[in-house]
């Protein structure tokens, strides 16, 4: 009898310990709302639901069809008339970044693309990229393991407030080496500062105003949930080449990333997972007609087709 | 025959071939069919609970139940379960000239299968019982507000009821490793929410004048900020209330509807319940965990889309029903939705009683809960432009505990009371709404060799001060036969002070809980 008082009592004990520790649920209505009422933010945000069906009624005006982000914008891949000389124009960009990360014990190959949309006005000395998506693929080899970071629509809206400036030359008529910081979440950073570690940190700030420090990304993977997180990344840009056809600027790259969490939901997905460079980073920019980022988001491959 | 009356017929069927041969070879003694039959008859006494003013005074139940069980115990150690209830609804449901052709719509009804299961006992090991199929599951001490039996969601589609349960389908295994010590381990595969009292749409549903006008929309589970914020949406629709003593005279609600968020039917959802019994002379004990959700929805998201008057749907064209639309006042839809959220439960209960006539029996029982965290969204759209977002949390992180503690006392046959403190109702989840403390008691009163009794029981929230009082008179007309009269009776406010404040909702008084009846019912079992 006491032997099984004692099985008993551990097995509840064990309960009570682990019990609140298994307790990382969360299910998020604003987020779930943008989801449905936002198209351009995208069909993503269902991972603020994870494990949940929506039962929709029937419903007279077809909601169900009407979740589906509408393709808003145009969507053209001809730039009409290229100038003879010179960047005007609108560009679509990606920015290519080759890596390994080690999210568990495994280092496993990252790609991270960036996508911005830039107009570049004739004799312009800079071109400011504004921020569309950043969505990044880590290859495990196992269709069955996978590991997905993606951004919110506040994170996206917050970025694209903040372009990224890209010095031009001759006039706006080359894209010259050149070193461009990027951070999200940070201010009054100096580039050889380290990361602050903390949110309560003043370099920190909420960028995407959700509440949690710094910028907030969501993962899915063995774990999934929101980690609050700041970050820098430093491309150091090979001057470009521009296609015969004035439609194609592209170029290599290398870059150091640094990425600091500062909280997570559910806190197992609060770890560091440093992204290694590797060599074969590169950038092109596609002179586009008309586009917006949604449909740049629809296109990728069709827009930074070879 | 209807199909219903099919399947209720085959089980029928099937049970007397099944006893036929039995009797033969021994069997009769195999199988057993027990059951009811039920008449029950209700007639609402208010007119101001309804959906508008003035609504009332009308049969609200005409219900005529059969239920059937049927036990079969094939093999030593082997035993099945059928039960099955027919539901007769009584009322003309036929609302076209075709529908007056079949007897469905004109007697609608339904077919249940309450239980069906198979349970094997003393296999792989003596000691160990295996049970599959659909079942209802009952844990915990204390009188009906047990919160750590969380297994099947609750049926309170009877508002008279509250001991229904959702069936669902289940494994259970029983471990008897010693005669004080009992292990049940339970896993249902797929989450089954409640099902809830046809006056639960009150909950969020609009208040109307006597005019037909919008006078008032359901609160959502807002912070103080949130408040503020609705506050000024609805001074905006004022202005075009012409005048009229209903601010929200100028504003046309269109199709206001709640959707709900299921889990989906995967591993990860699937629930699970360990329990240890004690028994040790007048004591039972227990001690249990669940890992599941709750049965009851809490809100999760809001919508609001907004047209000014004679504007197209053309911006915003998610919501807006088109076809709905009054040129002449603000357009609203409104959609709501509500989830399930993920819970566990880490529980304890015991019972005491007395072999001393004079000492009263005690029950106690206890849930700390860890629940899953969810933050309410609201958005409001003004002519497809987001006029208004918020969020809060409307289930927080941290765990609460659910509890009930009473006792109860008989005195001969005659007299029987039963006291009960209870911390959180059945639906309660520390949402903006809260924890309530309630005090429920139940006092019965036996006359002439227990044919006639009086039973006087209530429910009193000591938060709000609400209360619901429930009396009934009953006559055994013969051993198996009673007839019931009774009346049940809600106090407090309909609506709140504050009709944006999510917790000033009246537990007892608000329009979801129903409507004031008096009922009338006869019951034969055998």
């Amino acid at each position: 009898m006491r032997t099984l008082s004692n099985i008993v009592g551990a097995a509840f004990a064990a309960t009570l310990l682990l019990g609140p520790a298994a307790c990382g649920w969360k299910s998020d209505g604003q987020a779930r709302l943008d989801g449905l009422y936002h198209p351009d933010n995208g069909p993503k945000d269902a991972v603020a639901d994870l494990g949940t069906d929506v039962v929709v009624p029937d419903s007279p005006d077809g909601f169900a069809a009407d979740v589906v982000p509408a393709d808003e914008g145009g969507f053209d891949l001809s730039p009409g008339d290229v100038p003879a000389t010179g960047l005007a124009g609108l560009w679509a960009v990606r920015i290519v970044q080759l890596g390994e990360i080690s999210p568990i014990s495994d280092a496993y190959p990252i790609t991270t693309p960036d996508y911005f949309l830039a107009r570049v006005e004739p004799g312009a000395g800079q071109m400011s990229l504004t921020f569309c998506d950043e969505i990044p693929v880590v290859d495990t080899g196992d269709s069955g393991l996978a590991f997905v970071t993606s951004t919110t629509p506040a994170l996206r809206d917050a970025l694209g407030k903040v372009p990224v400036v890209v010095t031009l030359a001759d006039s706006g008529a080359s894209l010259p080496a050149q070193k461009i910081v990027w951070t999200w979440g940070l201010q009054n950073l100096a580039e050889a500062d380290p990361l602050p570690t903390s949110g309560t940190d003043a370099k920190v700030f909420d960028q995407d105003q959700d509440g949690n420090p710094g910028d907030t990304v969501l993962v899915e993977g063995l774990a999934s949930g929101k980690r609050y997180m700041v970050k820098r990344a430093v491309w150091n840009l090979a001057a470009g080449t521009l296609s015969g056809d004035g439609t194609r600027l592209s170029g290599t790259l290398t870059y150091t990333l640094d990425e600091e969490p500062l909280g997570a939901d559910p806190t197992m997905l609060d770890q560091k997972t440093p992204i290694t460079p590797k060599d074969g980073s590169t950038y092109l920019l596609r002179r586009v007609g008309d586009l917006s980022c949604a449909t740049l988001l629809q296109h990728v491959d069709e827009v930074f087709a070879p | 025959m209807t199909t219903g009356a099919k399947v209720l017929g085959a089980v029928l069927v099937l049970a007397t071939m099944a006893e036929a041969p039995a009797r033969a070879e021994g069997w009769s003694d195999r199988l057993s069919i027990s059951g009811s039959i039920q008449s029950d008859i209700r007639y609402v006494t208010d007119t101001f609970r309804g959906e508008r003013p003035g609504q009332g005074h009308e049969f609200e139940m005409n219900r005529n139940d059969v239920n059937l069980r049927l036990r079969a115990d094939p093999f030593d150690g082997v035993q099945a379960v059928i039960d099955t209830r027919m539901r007769y609804y009584g009322f003309n449901k036929a609302a076209s000239l075709p529908e007056l052709i079949g007897r469905s719509k004109i007697d609608p009804f339904d077919l249940m299968l309450n239980e069906a299961y198979l349970s094997v006992r003393g296999l792989p090991w003596s000691k160990m019982d295996i049970k599959i199929g659909r079942m209802i599951q009952t844990w915990g001490t204390a009188d009906m507000f047990n919160p750590t039996d969380n297994l099947n969601s609750r049926d309170f589609s009877d508002p008279l009821d509250y001991t229904g349960k959702v069936p669902n389908q289940m494994i259970e295994l029983d471990l008897y490793p010693s005669d004080w010590l009992t292990l049940q381990l339970v896993w249902v595969p797929v989450f089954k929410p409640a099902n809830l009292p046809p006056s639960a749409v009150q909950g969020f549903a609009m208040t109307y004048n006597s005019r037909g006008e919008v006078t008032d929309f359901p609160a959502p589970p807002l912070n103080a900020d949130g408040q503020t914020k609705l506050m000024g949406l609805k001074d905006r629709l004022g202005g075009a209330s012409g005048g009229s003593d209903n601010p929200l005279a100028g504003v046309h609600f269109t199709t206001p509807e709640v959707r709900t968020i299921n889990p989906k039917a995967t591993l990860a959802n699937s629930q699970f319940g360990a329990r240890a019994k004690f028994k040790t002379g007048p004591v039972d004990f227990s001690l249990s965990y669940y890992y599941g959700r709750f049965g009851f929805p809490v809100a999760y998201t809001a919508v609001a889309d907004v047209l000014s008057p004679g504007n197209a749907p053309a911006p915003s064209k998610f919501v807006t029903a088109v076809n709905e639309l009054d040129s002449t006042k603000y357009n609203v839809r409104y959609i709501a939705e509500i989830m399930y959220p993920r819970m566990q439960v880490i529980g304890a209960d015991f019972a005491y009683a007395s072999e001393n006539q004079w000492v009263p029996g005690f029950s106690a029982e206890a849930a700390l809960i860890l629940p899953e965290r969810v933050d309410f969204g609201l958005e409001a759209f003004l002519d497809g432009q987001s006029i208004l977002r918020q969020t809060n949390p409307n289930v927080p992180t941290t765990p609460f505990v659910k509890a009930t503690a009473g006792l109860d006392w008989s005195y001969h046959d005659w007299f029987y009371i039963n006291l009960m403190y209870v911390r959180g109702f059945f639906d309660e989840f520390n949402d903006k709404y809260g924890i309530h403390n309630y005090l429920v008691f139940a006092t019965e009163f036996k006359f002439k060799q227990n044919e006639v009794q009086i039973r006087f029981a209530g429910a009193f929230d000591g938060d709000d001060k609400s209360a619901v009082l429930y009396p009934q008179l009953t006559w055994i007309v013969a051993p198996a036969v009673e007839l019931v009269g009774g009346y049940m009776h809600f106090l407090g406010e309909t609506q709140p002070k504050n009709s944006l404040d999510y917790a000033g909702k009246s537990k007892f008084g608000m329009k979801a809980n129903g409507r004031d009846v008096a009922f009338f019912r006869g019951k034969v079992t055998f």
